[in-house]
């Protein structure tokens, strides 16, 4: 089901929902972010950690957890059967699409929200906060609420590189969602120690240009992208890619994929992967 | 002997087991993921060579007579490993088992013509215990007439470890053309990763081991303590609680503990991916080279142990009840 943005002030009338914060700092992590929450969050939220709901082998940050993990922490929230979910992040609209693509992917049989602006547009709303209490812990789950799909919505490295080798006609669209600079190497990475550039072949959507208003516009720039075609998001570490994912998709692309490793694992010097100025 | 295309003998097969390129592992991380065939020695599982090493070694230093008995405590590969060598080497064996174990496994030793003594249960403190009695047996042989007996005693016999470190770990080096980054495994005895461990850290290579759920040395290598975590694995045959002779003056460069639904999702997906059945001890292998992988990031080569094949487990690892009654996945075509 697609995700739909909430005003705040829509969100501060709706009854028995689960609010939830998934700030991400790109410096500081979600380390920074929960010590954030505890001093001010939406009234009633919990803190939902994406880097500790994540595969806990990789190095890389946030990489998509086994369901069994999910599940854990989808326990921890609390969340009650069909209860709707809303998530908002405190930089704006940064984070939280990413993890509002997962429960979208996941299948939670639920009503998924975003807030528009994140807590920004809520402060400026004049609507009050509290210092946040409930981050999130994993526990055990409901085996009735479980389920056992596989999880196809994302590319791994040797799936996105096998498209390269596909010709242009036939292969999924590689549509990479930061900016320009960092796209043709002449701005740096924040993250130490990648290289610039982008993937061959791929096409520069930057997030920026779909978001307006703190929710996604209709009306940005498609940079030639088709959205009858099979598309792989990508970007700095899987965040933004996932809202960009979301943001095709809301404007009618059917077949979106998110390379979840992004540049941190493409960039990587050690991967040998090709790349392109 | 130079030019000949056919192995000697039985035990000449042992060993020189392929190693594979492991495709849906190697995809899933971005990295090089090599399973050493060890369901391909002639009795089925990686113990062939441990099997081998003990009594060749016992053999050289003049402790076994001609119709000496082999005799160990064990209920798995170990014991069909040991009565395939005392046949082809005209020894006899005598294995010791817990009366508790399958009687899939009581068949599979007793097919090798090994004679087997069913013993009660006992935890390893008490001199009841299978290995115990097994030793008692060994010794009480050799009192009447010694070298007529040889106590295998796979877990501190350091000649488990040395024929790994003879032949193991030189076959992977060689076999990867030393352009190897990782080697990780569980342990039973320790002899694997101790033995082809140890050869290949010589080479700088990245040696891990992985635990199963129960099992104490996670603990031990990453805060300093033996101690299980509680859980339980389905797993047989992997999963120690003490550092054996074979594991002592090892130490591995990575340690991880995965549970069985993560091994259970590596033994589905490679018959899926691969066409390739292993038991779960191979398939808890297999998910430690692909937690390797993902650690060291893509481009590396990692290589593991595929110690035997699956159907050695058809009652529990491939029964539909058995694994929904702990709650493990099942495979799609069960």
């Amino acid at each position: 089901m697609p995700v739909t943005f909430l005003s705040p002030q829509e969100l501060s009338i709706i009854d028995n929902c689960l609010i939830l914060d998934a700030t991400y700092f790109i410096k500081g992590g979600t380390e920074k972010a929960k010590e954030r929450f505890t001093e001010r969050s939406i009234p009633h939220s919990s803190f939902w950690d994406i880097n500790s709901c994540a595969d806990p082998h990789y190095r890389l940050p946030h990489m998509l957890a086994p369901e069994i993990i999910f599940a854990h922490f989808l326990a921890g929230s609390r969340w009650k059967n069909k209860q709707p979910i809303c998530i908002y992040d405190q930089i704006g609209l940064f984070s939280a699409p990413r993890l509002a693509w997962e429960f979208c992917k996941r299948e939670v049989d639920a009503d998924i929200y975003l807030l528009a602006g994140g807590l920004p547009s809520w402060e400026a709303a004049g609507l009050p906060l509290t210092p946040g209490s409930k981050i999130i812990e994993p526990s055990t789950p409901n085996p009735d609420l479980w389920w056992q799909d596989s999880f196809v919505a994302s590319y791994n490295l040797s799936e996105v590189f096998d498209e390269l080798r596909i010709d242009p006609q036939h292969s999924a669209q590689i549509v990479d969602a930061r900016s320009p600079g960092r796209f043709n190497g002449s701005e740096p990475e924040p993250r130490e120690g990648l290289r610039g550039g982008h993937i061959p072949g791929s096409v520069n959507l930057p997030f920026s240009t779909v978001v307006k208003d703190g929710q996604f516009t209709n009306d940005f720039n498609l940079n030639g992208v088709d959205l009858s075609r099979p598309i792989v998001t990508t970007c700095g570490s899987g965040i933004t890619a996932a809202g960009l994912a979301l943001a095709l998709e809301a404007r009618g692309a059917e077949h979106v994929m998110v390379y979840d490793g992004s540049w941190s694992q493409w960039g990587d010097p050690a991967a040998m992967t090709p790349i392109s100025l | 002997m130079v030019g000949q295309m056919y192995k000697e003998n039985t035990l000449a097969a042992i060993g020189d087991t392929p190693l594979i390129k492991l495709e849906g592992p190697s995809k899933e991380t971005g990295c090089t993921i090599l399973g050493k065939a060890e369901m391909m020695n002639p009795g089925g599982s990686v113990k062939d060579r441990a099997a081998l090493s003990i009594i060749n070694k016992a053999e050289a230093r003049g402790e076994l007579k001609p119709n000496a008995t082999i005799v160990e405590g064990t209920a798995g590969n170990t014991g069909i490993a040991l009565a395939m060598v005392a046949k082809a080497r005209g020894y006899k064996c005598k294995i010791v088992i817990p009366n508790t174990q399958s009687q899939e496994k009581k068949d599979a030793i007793r097919l090798y013509g090994a004679e087997l003594i069913e013993v009660p249960p006992a935890p390893f403190k008490d001199p009841a215990n299978y290995v115990h009695v097994s030793r008692k047996l060994a010794e009480q042989l050799n009192e009447i007439d010694r070298g007529s007996a040889l106590w295998a005693n796979q877990f501190d016999n350091t000649d488990n470890r040395l024929g790994h470190y003879e032949t193991t770990g030189p076959e992977i080096w060689e076999g990867t053309n030393g352009k190897l980054d990782g080697f990780i495994c569980a342990v039973g005895s320790g002899g694997t990763l101790a033995g082809a461990g140890s050869y290949l850290q010589e080479r700088n290579v990245r040696v891990g081991i992985v635990d199963p759920d129960g099992a104490a040395l996670y603990d031990y290598y990453v805060n300093g303590e033996l101690k299980s975590n509680g859980k339980g694995s389905i797993t047989e045959g992997i999963g120690q609680g003490r550092i054996t002779a074979n594991l002592e003056g090892f130490t591995p460069n990575f340690a991880i503990n995965l549970p069985d639904t993560e091994m259970m999702r590596v033994v589905i997906g490679l018959m899926e991916t691969d066409g390739l059945c292993l038991g779960g001890s191979g398939g808890l292998n297999v998910a430690g080279a692909i937690a390797m992988g993902k650690d060291m990031g893509p481009g590396h080569t990692i290589v593991t142990v595929l110690c035997d094949h699956g159907s050695r487990y058809a009652s529990k690892l491939f029964n539909k009840e058995f694994l929904q009654s702990k709650s493990l996945p099942i495979p799609s075509w069960l």
